[in-house]
């Protein structure tokens, strides 16, 4: 069970605030501080960002987002811009929240937010840009690099083309672009940039600046205005920025209390069409009532770019609540706990589905509850109570009654198990108006409320039939109803449902008694049950795919947030275990090695015990002799002393024996070896039995007149630590690596993999020009140790590709040229190349050839020179799974 | 690096003879030789006749210099001064006044007042002495502020007075203005020069774009009766030919094939400026991939038509221009 938030994880006020800045630090602690539920506007919005900065060099974008009040539209643009800035920091974004129908004003704040070094820097890069694509030179020299070198100078583009190049691309967006031109031109000297800032920010500015630069005393008009923004498109998008530009609440810009704008929705309707062609992305935000404003045309041009966002489903209810929960939990948990599944769905019914209501009652819910304790449907309701405002049921019949009674109507209660359900206005044979009420409908059940009040409307042939719902209905079931009843409202408590009841009654009111309007064909209705049907399955199924996209959504989320470790704190975590495993297979050596040393220290007191026992008998038997009186005895006695003596010193002169004779017990630590082994003198051999003897062998022995013996006494050597140093000893030799490797081979073969530190070495310059076939021929894996090793010289390593899994090392490397993309990450980062295509049970068996962790793999022959090499290698092929599978996760995400 | 290419061996004591820059013959009478009329592209005597018949009319001289970036209007707006200084017999006593093109805005008034400004300075340089009513009228316009303009009218009294003041000393003064970014300072300049003894020359930018402007037939016809309009265009092959070998200076003959230069410039149009520093790479080139040490003329240092057209089609590829203009 994840822990108790530690405090409360809902905004009390539950809006998302934005300022108007272009400064990409606010946004990015914006994201960090608000959570964002991955909502499906959100997810569009987002995708659609991405898919412009993807694709930034063909066309602009352009996105609605429009939905009720309170639905998280300004969210979702504002957490669009923070991945923005994320994935393309160099972007420039505007945000402007229109205040009212005043374009000029709006342009004012809106350019403003641009500090003047920016504009010129995308100044001065627009002409950078376009003077290079005069020149047709394709690649501008990088900074520092000096643009003249050699004889060869291309030739300059004289800037007088350049500015008349840049007139052309200017006349094209803004219709008054002289004077925007002049003034673009006089943002670069120092004496005119301040004028030149103010008045491209549409500040007024002196007469002798106008005069002298040329422009009008202010920018005032709202058509100069659009083709400034038009131009300012232009300028970031032509010097190579992405430009992303929302402007929000677009229905006070259209509407003028409540009337269309005319003018507006055209300079809407100008800036629609020329931003996305000048290569910008534009993304309107607007409530209903400004998308029912704009026009046709204009709605079709938004196209798939346009968002509806719709109220939150109880599955997206969930997932909102997850989120902020989760934003503050310690633990991990994909769960709403405390809130109880009861809660969530009176939450969404007192919200009505919106997004800031229902963090807002949650905020209060989280508030009214005991410490530590759940907050169930109870808690929501009274907590709603104060602070929510859709209508209980009960409190909705008594309503509409009062409604009905202000107008003088006489309706019929209708009772079903002691709660009012509907009302009744009397007419001739049926009644001529029936008004149902519902409780909120949820998911399973709602379909088949509806269901039931569609069948209800085919058996009570009223002439005019109403629906009530308290709190919420979802979307979907909401455009059915509307079709089987004439009027459905929603009782959410707003200013809006009061008007829509008023009108409700007074055209109920109107209804004449008696006949009223005509009925509806029975044809129509059953039309409408089969429709309903359909529906009814095509929801169910819908209901599951949804549920089952949600639970994917946060499962995923949750996947995410467990990996939360990155790839840096994932680094560090497998550099301690490399260490921690590295450090266990010395202590594993060392102890093998010290133990040899005891048992070959007590074979040598067991030899020495036995000689003196030998010599004991020796003496007294010498002793004896004299006293034994017969001469054959004593003779006997005295041949059997000098025999017992001989037998002595034949067992010390004999191998076995002189193997032992100097094992001594002593090594404590490796430097402690080390001095011993110097010390060794004599004892010292390839086969001694003592391993001190057998390391101060490997120490000594010359490594090319003795090397056969050196290979000889390393395949035969017992312990790890011995055939080290054998090996250590080996890797001096004069013989090149090329010339050892059939010993390496061998040494493969029978299990000695420190034969290795022969090849590990770096090949001779003479040989390194006429690369060795030998070396070429070798297995794969083997020539990643050749490549690591001569990392000057790849050639050498360089050999028929495989599918093995060493390929992948060899091409990282840079073996198979130095301009293959996993070479170039492997020297520049990863984050260099994401999109690298490479099946990731490849670079798994990659990772596995070169772990330091899994017995067998390269990383674990911790003796080798290059094994610091040969972890970056495997860090590297470790942090491409790490992003692949990262990728893979957004990919499903988005 | 390699060594630097030896030019003596062309015998050119003062370097390559082809390196670009704009003439100055009010400074260098020398520059003054450099000016070449190479068939057509400017026609000096038309100026000079042009020039004489000003100063015999003890009047102002206007010309406009129209032209791209690198066709010369600087060089050519120099040697029209030097023509002056030479036809109203003026020898060091002649001063000039150049306005910079970072110096222009679109707002003609500050300019001229700078430019009357700077004469009175230049006349306190030259010890001149400045009579007094003049000088009330220099201290009026350096007071006056930008929403308290003096007419144009009082600019042409001070910019007469500041003329008979020159005249008086036996000295005289040129203006130039570089890239006069409106038509607005020719109008407000011709004005305010009317009745002044001077020369002076505006060059314009040849471009189409907001900080520079282009002469309508109606405009040109009109100015035509007193601003003497000279356009700078291209060189033609023939032209650069020209240029090649009037600019020689080394041991005769020049070393460029004159047909080779012909045909090697025919490609596309290039200014004079453009052509100048072709010609100087070429040059350079030939004597770099020469290793002998046998002075001008042997037929290693001559440069034929083959190796011309070659060169110039290398360096127009390796530019990557060949498609610019096509």
């Amino acid at each position: 069970m994840a822990d108790y938030p530690a405090r409360n994880p809902f905004p009390a006020r539950g809006t998302s605030s934005a300022e108007e800045t272009s400064l990409p630090g606010f946004l990015s602690d914006w994201a960090r501080s608000t959570p964002t539920a991955l909502l499906p506007g959100v997810r569009d919005v987002v995708r659609q960002a991405r898919a412009y900065l993807a694709a930034f060099d063909g066309d602009g974008g352009l996105h609605c987002l429009y939905g009720a009040h309170g639905i998280g539209k300004t969210h979702a643009a504002r957490s669009m811009m923070a991945v923005v800035n994320e994935e393309s920091p160099d972007a420039v974004q505007l945000y402007l929240r229109f205040q009212d129908d005043d374009f000029v004003a709006a342009y004012r704040r809106m350019v403003s937010q641009l500090p003047l070094s920016l504009l010129v820097e995308l100044s001065l890069s627009y002409l950078d840009t376009l003077a290079d694509d005069l020149s047709g030179r394709a690649v501008r020299p990088a900074a520092g690099e000096s643009r003249r070198s050699g004889p060869f100078v291309p030739d300059p583009v004289e800037s007088g083309e350049v500015l008349e190049e840049q007139a052309k691309e200017i006349a094209a967006v803004a219709g008054d672009w002289p004077q925007f031109q002049r003034a673009l031109s006089y943002l670069t000297r120092p004496g005119f940039a301040d004028d030149a800032y103010d008045w491209l920010c549409g500040r007024p500015i002196s007469p002798e600046s106008s005069r002298a630069l040329g422009v009008s005393a202010q920018i005032d008009d709202p058509l100069t205005c659009r083709y400034g923004l038009q131009l300012l498109t232009r300028l970031v998008t032509r010097g190579g920025r992405p430009f992303v530009m929302v402007l929000d609440q677009c229905e006070k810009f259209l509407l003028d209390d409540g009337d269309p704008v005319p003018r507006n929705i055209g300079i809407l309707h100008g800036l629609v069409e020329a931003v996305p062609r000048a290569r910008g992305m534009l993304v309107l935000v607007a409530s209903e009532a400004g998308w029912e404003c704009m026009p046709q045309d204009l709605r079709q041009r938004l196209g798939a770019g346009a968002c509806h966002m719709l109220p939150l489903t109880p599955g997206e209810a969930t997932l909102v609540l997850a989120t902020y929960i989760n934003a503050v939990r310690q633990s991990d948990g994909d769960d709403v706990w405390p809130f109880t599944e009861a809660g969530v769905l009176e939450l969404l019914r007192h919200s009505g589905g919106n997004v800031r209501l229902l963090l807002q009652l949650a905020w209060a819910a989280f508030e009214a509850a005991a410490p530590g304790g759940l907050i169930d449907a109870g808690l929501v309701a009274t907590a709603s109570a104060r602070h929510g405002r859709a209508p209980s049921f009960a409190a909705l019949a008594t309503l509409v009654e009062r409604e009905l009674r202000a107008c003088g109507l006489a309706a019929e209660r209708v009772e079903e198990n002691g709660a009012v359900t509907s009302f009744e206005l009397p007419g001739g044979s049926a009644p001529r108006a029936v008004i149902r009420l519902s409780e909120a409908m949820f998911f399973d059940d709602e379909v088949a409320i509806a269901d039931e009040m569609v069948t209800r409307r085919s058996g009570a042939p009223a002439a005019f039939t109403a629906l009530l719902v308290t709190g919420y209905v979802s979307p979907t079931v909401l455009t059915v109803l509307r079709e089987a009843m004439h009027v459905v409202l929603v009782a959410d408590g707003s200013p809006g449902f009061g008007r829509a009841l008023d009108e409700l009654v007074k055209r109920l009111a109107a209804i004449p008694a008696g006949s009223g309007e005509p009925l509806p064909q029975d044809e129509t209705l059953r039309e409408l049950r089969t429709r309903m049907d359909d529906l009814v399955a095509a929801r169910q199924g819908e209901v599951l795919a949804l549920q089952r996209r949600l639970d994917d959504v946060a499962e995923r989320l949750d996947r995410e947030r467990q990996r939360r470790p990155d790839w840096p704190a994932r680094r560090v975590e497998l550099v301690e275990r490399i260490t921690e495993f590295r450090d266990a297979r010395a202590a594993t050596d060392w102890l093998e090695f010290s133990r040899a040393g005891t048992v070959a220290a007590r074979r040598r007191t067991r030899l020495l015990s036995l000689l003196a026992l030998t010599v004991v008998a020796a003496a007294v038997l010498f002793a004896a002799a004299p006293a034994v009186g017969m001469l054959p005895l004593r003779w006997a006695l005295i041949v059997g002393g000098v025999a017992a003596l001989v037998a002595a010193a034949l067992l010390w002169r004999s191998p076995a024996a002189s193997n032992v004779r100097h094992a001594v017990a002593g090594a404590e630590s490796r430097r402690d070896l080390d001095r011993l082994a110097r010390e060794a003198g004599t004892r010292a051999g390839p086969h001694a039995a003592d391993p001190v003897g057998r390391y101060a062998y490997a120490l000594r022995e010359d490594p090319d007149d003795g090397y056969q013996r050196l290979v000889e006494a390393m395949l035969a050597e017992p312990l790890a630590i011995v055939r080290q140093a054998l090996g250590r000893r080996l890797a001096v030799s004069e013989r090149s690596p090329a010339q050892c490797v059939p010993d390496v081979l061998r040494g493969l073969r029978e299990g000695c993999p420190e034969m290795l530190l022969l090849l590990a070495r770096r090949q001779r310059h003479a040989e390194s020009e006429l690369p060795p076939r030998v070396l070429r021929d070798l297995p794969p894996e083997l020539r990643v140790l050749v490549a690591l090793a001569n990392p000057g010289t790849l050639g050498l390593a360089d050999g028929a590709m495989s599918r093995q899994p060493a390929e992948l090392a060899l091409e990282a490397l840079g073996v198979r040229g130095l301009l293959h993309p996993l070479a170039l990450a492997f020297r520049g980062g990863v984050s260099q190349i994401m999109p690298i295509e490479i099946p990731p049970s490849a670079l798994r068996a990659t990772a596995h050839l070169l772990s330091p962790l899994e017995p067998g793999g390269f990383g674990t022959y911790d003796w080798l020179p290059l094994i610091a090499e040969i972890d970056e290698l495997f860090l590297f092929f470790e942090e491409l799974l790490y992003y692949q599978e990262e990728n893979r996760i957004n990919r499903h995400k988005s | 690096m390699p060594p630097a290419a030896r030019y003596e061996l062309y015998g050119l004591r003062s370097g390559n003879p082809y390196t670009c820059r704009p003439l100055n013959a009010v400074a260098d009478d020398a520059d003054r030789a450099r000016m070449l009329e190479l068939a057509g592209f400017v026609r000096l005597a038309t100026i000079k006749e042009a020039v004489e018949t000003g100063v015999s009319e003890k009047g102002p001289v206007f010309f406009l210099i129209n032209g791209v970036s690198k066709s010369g209007r600087t060089s050519l707006a120099n040697h029209v001064m030097s023509l002056y200084r030479h036809a109203a017999g003026l020898g060091e006593s002649f001063a000039t006044h150049c306005a910079e093109p970072e110096e222009m805005t679109q707002d003609p008034y500050p300019m001229m007042c700078s430019t009357l400004l700077s004469l009175r300075n230049k006349m306190n340089e030259q010890a001149i002495a400045i009579p007094d009513v003049l000088r009330e009228r220099f201290a009026e316009l350096g007071r006056r502020t930008h929403t308290d303009q003096m007419n144009a009218y009082d600019l042409q009294e001070i910019a007469g007075l500041t003329g008979s003041t020159y005249a008086a000393a036996k000295r005289g003064f040129g203006i130039r203005y570089e890239s006069v970014p409106t038509k607005k300072l020719i109008s407000l300049a011709t004005k305010v020069f009317e009745n002044t003894r001077t020369v002076v020359v505006f060059t314009v930018d040849d471009y189409d774009h907001a900080n520079t402007f282009r002469l309508t037939r109606a405009e040109r016809e009109r100015l035509a009766s007193h601003v003497h309009v000279v356009d700078l265009s291209a060189l033609t092959g023939e032209q650069v030919a020209q240029l090649a070998r009037g600019r020689w200076t080394g041991r005769p003959p020049s070393p460029f094939h004159e047909e080779g230069v012909k045909s090697a410039f025919s490609g596309r149009p290039y200014t004079v400026g453009r052509a100048m520093q072709h010609l100087e790479l070429l040059l350079e080139f030939r004597l770099r991939e020469y290793d002998r040490d046998d002075p001008w003329p042997t037929d290693d240092l001559h440069m034929p038509e083959s190796w011309l057209v070659n060169r110039m089609y290398q360096r127009e590829r390796w530019n990557g221009l060949g498609g610019i203009d096509g």
